[in-house]
């Protein structure tokens, strides 16, 4: 932004000048939500669309395939976004020295650990659970353990859209997993992943609105 | 009875440091920032930026470290607890002059 010669700036100017500045500087060291909730929407539409496919509402599947295949999609695809969100973190706060550094390397520990808890635990009950109900565990524990780490992250952060998401994802992974494997893949990629695709899109847009 | 006029601040009601105090204040007050992250939020010169720093500095507005990362040097800056209080005061200020029965009633 160029400098006009100091000249004295009317009081509306000067809130003016404060609102857009801070504004600009929020949305530099907080990122765009449209990057943050993008890649999570994408992972989940694709990776419990073909949960759904796999397993279909009434137990029958509409597509033939092995387990491991909507598994092994979710699994990278979530390693993908979470490496994304991890590096637009650190990129977004590398200027930045205190306790909001340290926040936020805690929080991102607080994500390896939970889905170590996740992994652990999918791994030892694999052999006690029937073969059609295992990705049930495995997909009701990660999305619920997500869901709880974007509620914690809201608190941290101070952050109510984030709050909101965690919520509307704990919520539909709940209501999902009383309903069964087909229907908890449908809802989580339909009411989760697409909601949360819609969700950054308002945001987003209510941004740049204010911008 | 008119209300008096509220005096605004003149080391921070100038277009440029307004600029960097309410930038400063985005932080959290445990924060600091380090120069060219400051230099790049505010899209200004390196050299107009210490000038301006400099002002604040003299008016205890704000804290500058010098340091080193590595072997690197680096400046953190951040709002000293006066300079929160000047910028919130700041604020108060302008808000009473564009509306000066203060939003009651």
């Amino acid at each position: 932004m160029s400098e006009p010669s100091e000249r004295e700036l009317s009081p509306e100017e000067s809130l003016q000048l404060i609102t857009r500045q801070q504004h600009h500087a929020n949305r530099k060291l907080g990122g765009h939500h449209l990057w943050y909730w993008t890649p999570w929407g994408v992972t989940w539409l694709i990776s419990f669309g073909l949960f759904f496919l796999y397993y279909g509402l009434d137990g029958a599947p509409y597509v033939a395939m092995p387990q491991a295949v909507p598994l092994i999609v979710l699994f990278s695809l979530m390693l993908v976004a979470i490496s994304w969100t991890a590096f637009i973190g650190i990129r977004s706060t590398r200027h930045i020295q205190g306790a909001s550094s340290t926040q936020g390397m805690m929080f991102g520990f607080t994500w390896t650990f939970g889905f170590l808890t996740v992994i652990a635990t999918g791994i030892y009950f694999k052999d006690f659970i029937p073969e059609d109900q295992i990705g049930l565990l495995w997909a009701g524990l990660s999305v619920g353990v997500t869901g709880m780490l974007y509620m914690a992250g809201a608190a941290i952060f101070n952050d109510r859209s984030m709050f909101g998401l965690g919520l509307w994802i704990s919520v539909v992974n709940a209501i999902g997993i009383t309903a069964g494997p087909g229907w908890h893949a449908l809802l989580t990629a339909t009411a989760g992943g697409g909601g949360m695709l819609l969700g950054g899109l308002v945001l987003h847009m209510h941004d740049r609105g204010r911008s | 009875m008119s209300e008096p006029v509220p005096e605004l601040d003149p080391v921070i009601h100038a277009q440029a440091r307004l600029r960097v105090v309410a930038t400063l204040a985005t932080l959290s007050q445990s924060d600091r920032i380090a120069f060219p992250g400051l230099r790049d939020l505010l899209d200004m010169s390196a050299g107009n930026l210490s000038v301006h720093l400099r002002k604040l500095e003299d008016a205890a507005y704000i804290d500058v470290t010098k340091t080193h990362r590595g072997r690197t040097p680096v400046t953190y800056i951040a709002l000293t607890t006066r300079g929160r209080l000047a910028f919130e005061q700041y604020t108060t200020a302008i808000r009473a002059l564009i509306d000066p029965s203060g939003g009651s009633l």
